[in-house]
């Protein structure tokens, strides 16, 4: 058997009727069902529906022909194709064709149309991981208060008591070099408790609420001053602010905090290389792709590295609390997740992309004062 | 020599502080809870009162305000480890309830001190006519 199984039927004149009317039916079938395709033992395609011969005509045309091939007699399950210029998922079946209850050599193999499927599972996914990311959240929150507490409490005699004993010392001691060590390590458990302090107070508007009107470039200016000091060698910090940002209702210190925060894990991004971090502050234009739609006219502060960039599977979850890809003990992995959460809490959103020509590019919009006004006269 | 009166349950904190306190020249009177401090706010000689926000079965802010009503010139300094309660900042809301000074542990002797000092004169403005 070769060509279409939809061959009209003149051409096999010397079929008897019974067999004329089989190979109708057969006809009726290819035209109808998914592209599929009948496979020999020597892996050549001996027959084919309609929308197979679509599919072969479409690889032909474009030199794939030994590829499409491979999908229909290979291992892969999966296949994506086009259909009527639009990408389609399809799932690979195949089963031995039989005759006369033995097998023929020949494999039947049909290509299932999974894309709306697909599609479905991939926005399952994603809500199921947006959901345990704020149920994350709100656990993390709660917990952190009570951590805080206590970790601070074990913290109080270690401080209290370490620099109560070297001011005793004389500074260039061992011992004071080691309490010294103690009073490092003290600190940097500190600074951690603090941290998941702020992630939870980030993730609660209320507490970050009390707002000012506040001018996000003269944040951002004081936020790049702080940011100078702890650029490495080779790293060239540019300030890119238009002056068209609008004020936003932020509680004071907020922008600034951020931008540092979004600064220092750009400067870890760097990891010694040469380059730049650009930090941008300018007004959300109404055609900008991340922010135009939600945040048309708000503030947008941006800060790029040219860094090594991020692999999809980490793009993706770096905004979940405590994802890091840092060794044990180098990283919280808090940095990101706070930012989020403190922009979320005010209102705005924050994307995490793939820079052009390398790195990594975190913006996030903040809605303009006569924005959030509006909003809360609406929920009136 | 001044006497700070320190109230927390952790006997290490309460170890950790009188040592702190008695470096920056002041004695240390140490209680465990908020009732023990009001009873000897009541019947001893006490400069200052350094108190925990929380502790089992009370809260510091109240023990403070019962402390205010017995003595109302004592400066109060309300220390916290930063824990949090529903979505207040405990040491925000210290300082709204009338604390003179608040500290977020852990801090050292210095802070403790500087804040001792900004209470004498937080508490001096509360009560001008003394």
């Amino acid at each position: 058997m070769s060509g279409d199984a939809a061959a009209p039927a003149s051409e096999r004149s010397h079929l008897d009727e019974s067999e004329r009317r089989e190979l109708e039916m057969w006809r009726a079938i290819g035209e109808s069902v998914a592209p599929s395709f009948v496979v020999d033992a020597d892996g050549k395609i001996s027959a084919w529906s309609a929308a197979g011969r679509r599919m072969l005509e479409r690889a032909a045309a474009r030199d794939e022909t030994t590829g499409f091939i491979q999908v229909l007699s290979g291992l892969t399950a999966e296949y994506g194709g086009i259909v009527d210029g639009v990408p389609r998922d399809f799932m690979v079946r195949r089963s031995p064709l039989l005759r006369n209850g033995a097998l023929t050599g020949s494999t039947f193999v049909v290509l299932a149309d999974v894309t709306e499927r697909k599609e479905a599972e991939r926005q399952r996914d994603q809500m199921r991981r947006a959901l345990e990311t704020s149920r994350k959240l709100e656990a993390l929150s709660t917990l952190a208060g009570g951590i805080a507490h206590e970790m601070n409490n074990l913290l109080q005699p270690i401080v209290g008591l370490t620099s109560a004993v070297l001011e005793g010392l004389p500074a260039e001691s061992r011992d004071a070099e080691a309490l010294g060590v103690v009073m490092d390590a003290a600190n940097r458990a500190a600074d951690l408790v603090a941290g998941i302090l702020r992630f939870s107070r980030g993730s609660d508007a209320g507490v970050w609420g009390a707002a000012d009107l506040v001018d996000p470039a003269a944040e951002a200016r004081s936020g790049v001053a702080l940011l100078r000091g702890a650029m490495a060698r080779g790293v060239e910090l540019i300030a890119r602010f238009d002056g068209t940002a609008p004020m936003i209702p932020i509680a004071k210190g907020v922008v600034e905090r951020l931008v540092v925060d979004l600064g220092l894990n750009a400067m870890r991004a760097m990891n010694g290389r040469c380059g730049a971090i650009i930090v941008t502050v300018a007004r959300v234009a109404e055609g900008d792709a991340d922010f135009g739609e939600t945040h048309a006219g708000g503030a947008l502060i941006r800060v790029e590295d040219e860094g090594e960039g991020m692999p999809p599977d980490v793009l993706e979850r770096c905004l979940d609390p405590f994802f890091t890809t840092k060794p044990a003990g180098e990283g919280t992995g808090l940095g990101l997740a706070v930012v989020h959460a403190a922009v979320v809490a005010a209102k705005g959103r924050l994307v995490v992309r793939e820079r052009e020509g390398g790195g990594i590019r975190v913006a996030f919009a903040l809605p303009a004062a006569a924005a959030v006004e509006n909003d809360s006269d609406e929920r009136r | 020599m001044q006497t700070l009166l320190i109230v927390d349950d952790d006997p290490m904190v309460r170890a950790a502080l009188r040592r702190m306190t008695e470096d920056g020249g002041w004695a240390a009177r140490c209680v465990p809870s908020g009732a023990t401090a009001i009873e000897v706010c009541s019947r001893e000689h006490v400069d200052a009162v350094l108190i925990d926000v929380i502790m089992p079965n009370e809260d510091g802010i109240s023990t403070m305000a019962e402390i205010r009503r017995i003595r109302s010139s004592l400066p109060v300094v309300v220390m916290s480890g930063g824990g949090r309660s529903g979505n207040a900042d405990l040491l925000a809301f210290a300082e709204r309830a009338g604390a003179d000074a608040v500290l977020r542990k852990p801090f050292d002797g210095r802070q403790l001190m500087m804040a001792l000092d900004r209470a004498a004169y937080a508490a001096i403005d509360r009560n001008p006519g003394r």
